[in-house]
């Protein structure tokens, strides 16, 4: 409670109701005399000689009734406090959760930028490791005289190697923040392109819905990145889905206020929402929690495409996400398929 | 072909991209650091320098300094390993560098910087 709430909520005699006691006594003495209240009063003290104590007791009957305006007085500014406290507490309360939800995003956002400086020193010495990998498997693969069986093996050890360095580049993803050139994208066109693209590579039985709001608007981002996002939410959804069923990518605007930018980490403004929904079994709570945790995954080990099982994919999108100053969230139930959205700062 | 010095203190980096290139027809000497680099350099004279931008001992900026003093008509790649070494500073060596390539390469990315650099 602040100081200037502290003085606002003090009860006590001040010198303002001492004043105003002392008028009250005054009006009320002089309006019992004009009523002859007190002479009455007054015959009646004088049959009774041995009290002795006339112009003390006049005084008693408005003295009892100001300390009776008095106890009101307090009594209403009690009932004022506690509705007052009552408020504070409600606020306090909500100042409480802002805070721990504050504190939460900072801790991701930490957790992302430690695993960051980890990933950056650890790729310099990986690249360094699968330089002679690559460069030794590839010239002695195609060499005419390399046997067919070790020329089999050189192909394997070629693809391993390739894998080594999509992750290492991933990994670095994480060390590249800010240093991107951005453009101006208007979301509406470039996600229909998206889409018509999609649809061409659509593997199996999925089929891409669009509901794409015309919005002219645009925002700053990558689009390579863009790209990758883009990439990565629709082959979580068909994978998440077992290549079966329809993923809807979906377009619109909202203008997000102090409360609800708080609660998103992000600034007071208009936005695009992207949003990626899948049919797919849904997450548990514990799943979706995490879902953006470097090195989580529910995949069973290598896969590829997407995320590659590394439990990379999602939490380089978040960062990149992040780096447009943006936002991605999911909403998820067991059973009820998954809803991841994103939330990309509209251009004024 | 073309004499090429291979220069990285990894002996395994070296070896590949030294068979790589020999591959290809070049003749190929090998420094396992930036003060063995410029002094091969000096030596061999060589016709372009494929070096890692993280030598020991030599900042890269000024291996490329010192190998242009050693043997002015030399071409220069550089090799980045990335990750920790992607900061401005080594934005700006890179930049300096005739060619700069990303770890690991592949071989027909650095045969084919290789053969653009010599034909300048």
């Amino acid at each position: 409670m602040s100081q200037h709430g502290h003085r606002h909520f003090r009860i006590g005699t001040s010198a303002r109701d001492l004043i105003t006691g002392a008028v009250a006594c005054v009006v009320l003495v002089y309006f019992f005399a004009r009523i002859e209240l007190v002479e009455l009063f007054f015959d009646w003290t004088r049959q009774h000689e041995e009290w002795d104590l006339d112009e003390i007791l006049a005084g008693v009957p408005a003295l009892a009734l100001v300390a009776a305006w008095f106890a009101a007085r307090r009594r209403r500014e009690a009932v004022q406090l506690s509705v007052r406290l009552e408020h504070n507490v409600t606020q306090l309360q909500e100042e409480v959760r802002r805070r721990r939800e504050l504190q939460e995003q900072l801790r991701e956002a930490y957790k992302v930028a430690a695993v960051g400086t980890v990933a950056g020193g650890l790729a310099h010495d990986l690249n360094d490791v699968l330089q002679p990998i690559v460069t030794l498997s590839q010239l002695h693969a195609e060499r005419p005289e390399t046997p067919a069986e070790v020329r089999a093996g050189m192909r394997h050890i070629q693809d391993a190697a390739e894998r080594g360095r999509e992750i290492v580049k991933h990994s670095l993803s994480f060390t590249t923040g800010g240093t991107r050139d951005t453009e101006e994208v208007v979301p509406a066109r470039w996600l229909a392109a998206f889409v018509a693209r999609a649809r061409e590579s659509a593997a199996g039985e999925v089929t891409v819905a669009a509901r794409l709001s015309s919005e002219a608007g645009s925002v700053r981002v990558n689009s390579g990145e863009l790209e990758h996002v883009m990439d990565n939410l629709l082959s979580n959804a068909v994978e998440a889905m077992q290549q079966r069923g329809t993923v809807t990518v979906a377009l619109d605007t909202c203008t997000l206020d102090a409360e609800a930018a708080l609660a998103q980490g992000l600034t007071v403004g208009d936005f695009f929402r992207i949003t990626v929904t899948d049919e797919g079994p849904g997450m548990a709570e514990e799943v979706r929690r995490h879902v953006f945790d470097p090195f989580f995954t529910t995949k069973g080990g290598a896969t590829k495409g997407g995320g590659d099982g590394t439990g990379l994919g999602l939490a380089v999108v978040y960062r990149l996400v992040r780096g447009w100053e943006g936002n991605i969230s999911v909403h998820s139930e067991p059973g009820a398929g998954a809803t991841f959205s994103v939330l990309i700062p509209r251009l004024a | 072909m073309a004499t090429v010095l291979v220069a990285d203190d990894a002996a395994a980096v070296r070896y590949a991209l030294a068979a790589l290139l020999r591959s290809a027809g070049h003749q190929v000497i090998e420094a396992d650091g930036g003060v063995a680099a410029v002094r091969a350099a000096a030596t061999a004279m060589p016709d372009l320098v494929v070096a890692d931008l993280h030598l020991p001992g030599l900042p890269a900026d000024r291996l490329i300094e010192r190998l242009k003093a050693a043997c002015p008509g030399t071409r220069f790649i550089g090799l980045s390993g990335g990750g920790m070494h992607q900061d401005p500073e080594s934005a700006l060596r890179l930049a300096t560098a005739a060619g700069a390539l990303q770890k690991p390469v592949s071989n027909d990315s650095l045969l084919a910087e290789v053969r653009a650099l010599l034909e300048r």
